[in-house]
């Protein structure tokens, strides 16, 4: 081979490798572009925020193509703000800076890619930041619109500038493109994600609205609940069949069914008084949206009764037509509004008794009165004598039944005089017998040796007369009452009694009453005396019996106690003071009789029968006497009488003027005279405490000829 | 996990830069190369630290310590700082290992200042013109290519560094978890590039011949199956020192710290006992 050959050949083969080289760098370069758009497109795919997505974006791109920087900005009026950019020579991050751009460059941005190389690179300056001291060598900006609207542009910054770069453009393009794509399903997301947010908000505000509004309708729900549940009456809710839909406690408690059994029932179920015509009617009231108000009856499980007052009313509901009714449990009100009625019964007997036992005192007094005249009159032996006694007894008798009825009618006030216990007994032995019946036996125990207390026989009476009711109302099928009187030395355990002061002896007189009924049980035992307290159907018994015979005790300075075995029977103890003196006998002779020494009383009496026998009953006393009808005449008799008057003897209830009324004209004109008041019955003289007051004289109706013997004496001596 | 040992500081020429230590005696510099950081020598940390005072340093821009970009990163420029961190912690006097460009800098340290060190231990380094390179065009040369896709792309770093093992099971995802963990931020990328871009042999080239007038011991091992640095570096090198030792480990790569770290070991410890 020649030299010059050889050569040849070199120099073939040197431009066969400088071709072939450069085809290798073509090669890989495009290998490279390939590359790059796979990295990106990779990279891309998985960025989650548009900020992330840029600078993954801008980094791959100037590091796999070897740029000085590169930014993404958006495109404001004449300039470019920086949003995200990359600076292999800095961690500074220029964002929201400007960069300045020339008019002319910016008006062929906003039409397309902008090429800069050189000096025109001038006409855009980039931030100290993203450039560091670098001239740029060429520009590359790709504008872009993306889906807001809004206007944003990529720029691509080499330090050199030459010929490799320019042939970048496209691959720049195409990565820039794949970026913005990608940006705006970003955008579209963040939007998605933002109203899902703002759903989100708004349901859960929603949410908490419902649930707030549910707690206060729970909470309401709940105070209603507690309301209705606690309720002292019981609360039906009923549907427009008046069957039971709702009901609370109280009204399980009251008819005795669990609430499972009442919400299969209906009204008509529960209560005796409401048939169909009158449920129909209470409906179509109610429905009109008028509450009604009746009374029923009500029946419970176990079949007893007992009345309510009913108000119902329409409960208004979005699902249907309720009614809401509520049943209050009126026995109790029934049983006092029976007991008022018969407290009531009581007082008019009362007060009738009253009226006919002034009038029959009235006619006693006469009775007895003259009866006791015409015996002064004559002699032992008379044969007239006989038949009067009988008349005087007759009246006694007489006397002793307005005693009891007044007794009834409670009109009796207390009078604190020696009282012999027995003799109360066995003066109402017969009363009592006639009370109690036939099947029940009366036993009568009495101590021989007298005893007396101080105190109201006609009270007295009453307990006595009381207990035995209690104790015969105890055996309704029959059995035996003991009525015992016994004296004891007082147990250490009574306390004394200062108000009876020295009278009193130590001893205890103890009335016992006792029955073989069915015994009081010790839950009930302890209540008895209680005021209207009483184990006995409505209309037989105030419940004020027991309460009365403690009062009276009380009022005698004693002591009661009560002892009772379920099924055996009952036993009462009264204990009261035993006192020194006598009980004064209603049957002392004439001989005994205290007379007059001719003082002059005054005698004011309207009743012309009474006021005749008095009067003979005075002057045969041997007392002077001045008689008026009524207080006007007497007054008017007094001033007319020159002498002194040394008494006046006055009826209380008198027309025109009473008793009372009289006296407090009469005292200033004659303050040394005495005064005794008259009276059938005598709660008019009534003091503070039941008792007389001091200083009051009183003679009770019907008058004894002793009673007054002994009274005008006591009184013109006292 | 790296290092088992608390990372320390100090601020050189107004940069922290982060290093382990631990153990008495004699100090011991470990410096690491491109791609690597003080974690490349956590399977000898241990055993050195047993006999010396072990310093295992993050070169700037990389592992933890600063990540300036406005300071250079070439050869020459590392061993400076180097020395400056020595000095910082106060050493007299060390035994300067470095792998990779970590060899480069010891190099360029043992001509500047010989007094400071014991000896020199170069393992897999780099040495004259181990590329044909100039700054602004790194980017095409194939090397930093491929790092500039590596600090991109997990799988292309995976090969680089299966590539420079020999026992590719130790290969494992924890593995590249410590050499990824750098690149992780925007800023541990810029600074790796960085590194990349001031790749240079210039700083090599012109001590070419102070290497020869070199009157230090040392020791020169060579993993057999390096791909990335020729064996005629190592025996260039071997040549050219005086007082210089060759070793060639077999099936080991150019990451000797991950295939064989006892046998280094053995050689470093072997190494720094023979001046006794």
């Amino acid at each position: 081979m020649t030299e010059g050959s050889d050569c040849q050949q070199c120099r073939e083969l040197k431009e066969k490798l400088r071709i072939l080289s450069l085809e290798n760098d073509q090669m890989a370069e495009r290998g490279e572009e390939t590359l790059l758009l796979g990295l990106i497109a990779e990279k891309i795919s998985q960025a989650s925020d548009v900020n992330s997505l840029v600078d993954t974006g801008l980094e791959q791109i100037a590091i796999l193509k070897d740029l000085a920087c590169c930014a993404f900005c958006l495109m404001e009026d004449d300039s470019g703000r920086i949003i995200r950019s990359y600076n292999s020579m800095s961690h500074a991050a220029p964002d929201n800076k400007l960069l300045q751009i020339s008019p002319a460059v910016f008006t062929e941005l906003k039409n397309g890619n902008v090429m800069l190389t050189g000096e025109d690179c001038q006409q855009v300056q980039l931030p100290h930041e993203i450039t560091a001291d670098m001239q740029p060598g060429a520009i590359f900006m790709v504008p872009f619109a993306i889906r807001q609207g809004k206007s944003y542009f990529f720029i691509f910054v080499d330090n050199i500038g030459d010929v490799r770069f320019q042939q970048m453009r496209h691959l720049l393009h195409r990565a820039a493109d794949m970026i913005v794509s990608r940006y705006d399903i970003l955008l579209l997301l963040a939007e998605l994600r933002e109203l899902n947010l703002d759903l989100d908000r708004k349901v859960n505000e929603r949410t908490r609205d419902l649930v707030a509004a549910n707690k206060f309708l729970r909470n309401s729900e709940q105070r209603f609940r507690t309301l209705v549940e606690s309720a002292a009456d019981a609360i039906f809710v009923l549907n427009d069949n008046l069957k039971v839909m709702d009901v609370n406690e109280q009204a399980c408690n009251s008819l005795g069914y669990t609430k499972k059994e009442l919400l299969t029932l209906s009204v008509y179920d529960l209560d005796d008084s409401i048939d169909l015509a009158a449920g129909r009617h209470l409906i179509s009231e109610m429905a009109k949206g008028n509450i009604q108000i009746v009374n029923g009856i009500h029946r419970r499980k176990d079949g007893s009764t007992f009345p309510v007052e009913i108000r119902a009313g329409l409960l208004k509901s979005n699902e249907g037509q309720y009614f809401i009714a509520l049943a209050r449990d009126i026995s109790q009100r029934q049983i006092l509004e029976e007991q008022l009625v018969q407290a009531q019964k009581m007082e008019a007997v009362g007060r009738l008794a009253g009226g006919i036992a002034h009038d029959f005192n009235n006619i006693l007094t006469t009775i007895m009165g003259y009866s006791e005249m015409a015996l002064l009159e004559l002699a032992d032996g008379h044969p007239l004598r006989e038949d009067i006694e009988m008349i005087k007894e007759a009246g006694s008798k007489a006397t002793l039944l307005t005693r009891q009825l007044l007794l009834f009618s409670r009109k009796q006030v207390i009078t604190m005089e020696p009282v012999n216990l027995n003799e109360v007994i066995t003066g109402i032995a017969k009363m009592l017998g006639r009370m109690i019946g036939e099947d029940v036996e009366v036993v009568l125990d009495i101590e021989p040796r007298p005893g007396n207390v101080k105190g109201d026989a006609g009270k007295l009476e009453q307990v006595v007369m009381n207990l035995v009711i209690n104790a015969r109302d105890a055996m309704p099928d029959g059995g035996k009452i003991t009525v015992m009187t016994r004296c004891l030395p007082s147990p250490a355990r009574f306390v004394d009694v200062p108000e009876l002061g020295h009278e009193h002896t130590g001893n205890h007189l103890v009335l016992t009453v006792s029955d073989t009924g069915g015994g009081i049980p010790p839950e009930i035992l302890k209540n008895i005396f209680e005021p209207f307290f009483t184990t006995k159907d409505s209309g037989k018994g105030t419940g004020l019996g027991l309460a009365t015979v403690y009062g009276i005790t009380k009022q005698h300075f004693g002591h009661i106690e009560v002892e009772s075995t379920v099924g055996a029977g009952t036993t009462f103890r009264v204990y009261l003071p035993e006192i020194h003196g006598t009980a004064e006998k209603d049957t002392s002779g004439p001989e005994a009789m205290p007379r007059g020494n001719h003082e002059m009383i005054l005698l004011v009496e309207d009743d012309e029968m009474i006021r005749q026998m008095l009067s003979a009953l005075i002057k045969k006393l041997g007392y002077e006497l001045l008689i008026a009808e009524d207080g006007m005449e007497a007054l008017a008799v007094a001033n007319n009488h020159d002498g002194h008057i040394d008494l006046l003897l006055t009826d209380v209830i008198m027309p025109k003027m009473n008793g009372g009324e009289l006296v407090e004209k009469f005292k200033p004109t004659h303050s040394h005279s005495k005064v005794i008041y008259m009276s059938g019955y005598t709660d008019d003289m009534i003091g503070k405490h039941g008792v007389l007051e001091e200083g009051m004289n009183f003679l009770q109706k019907p008058v004894s000829f002793n009673d007054l013997a002994v009274k005008l004496r006591e009184v013109l001596e006292g | 996990m790296g290092i088992d040992a608390a990372s320390q500081s100090c601020q050189v020429a107004g940069h922290k830069m982060v290093y382990y230590r631990a153990g008495h005696g004699e100090t011991v510099l470990l410096v690491h190369g491109i791609t690597t950081y003080s974690f490349i020598w956590r399977n000898l940390f241990a055993e050195l630290a047993a006999k010396y005072d072990v310093i295992a340093v993050d070169l700037l821009g990389c592992g933890i310590s600063d990540m300036p970009l406005d300071v250079s990163y070439a050869v020459k420029d590392h061993a400076e700082r180097l020395g400056e961190f020595i000095s910082v912690l106060g050493i007299d006097k060390f035994h300067f290992v470095g792998h990779d460009l970590g060899g480069g800098m010891g190099q360029v340290f043992a001509i500047k200042h010989p007094e400071l060190l014991f000896d020199l231990s170069l393992i897999n380094s780099v040495a004259y013109d181990f590329w044909p390179v100039q700054p602004i065009m790194a980017m095409r040369t194939p090397i930093v290519r491929q790092l500039l896709m590596a600090s991109l792309d997990v799988g292309t770093f995976r090969l680089i560094v299966k590539r420079g093992i020999y026992h590719k099971e130790n290969v494992t995802d924890e593995l590249m978890d410590l050499f990824m963990q750098p690149l992780q931020t925007s800023t541990g990328r810029k600074a790796f590039l960085h590194f990349a871009r001031c790749l240079d042999n210039q700083n090599l080239l012109e001590i070419a011949d102070d290497l020869k007038q070199l009157r230090l011991p040392v020791l020169i091992i060579r993993g057999n199956d390096d791909p990335y640095l020729s064996e005629a570096i190592s025996i260039k090198l071997h040549a050219e020192i005086p007082d210089s030792r060759l070793v060639k480990i077999l099936h080991s790569g150019h990451f000797i710290q991950e295939d064989a770290p006892e046998r280094l070991v053995a050689e470093l410890f072997s190494f720094f006992g023979d001046k006794r």
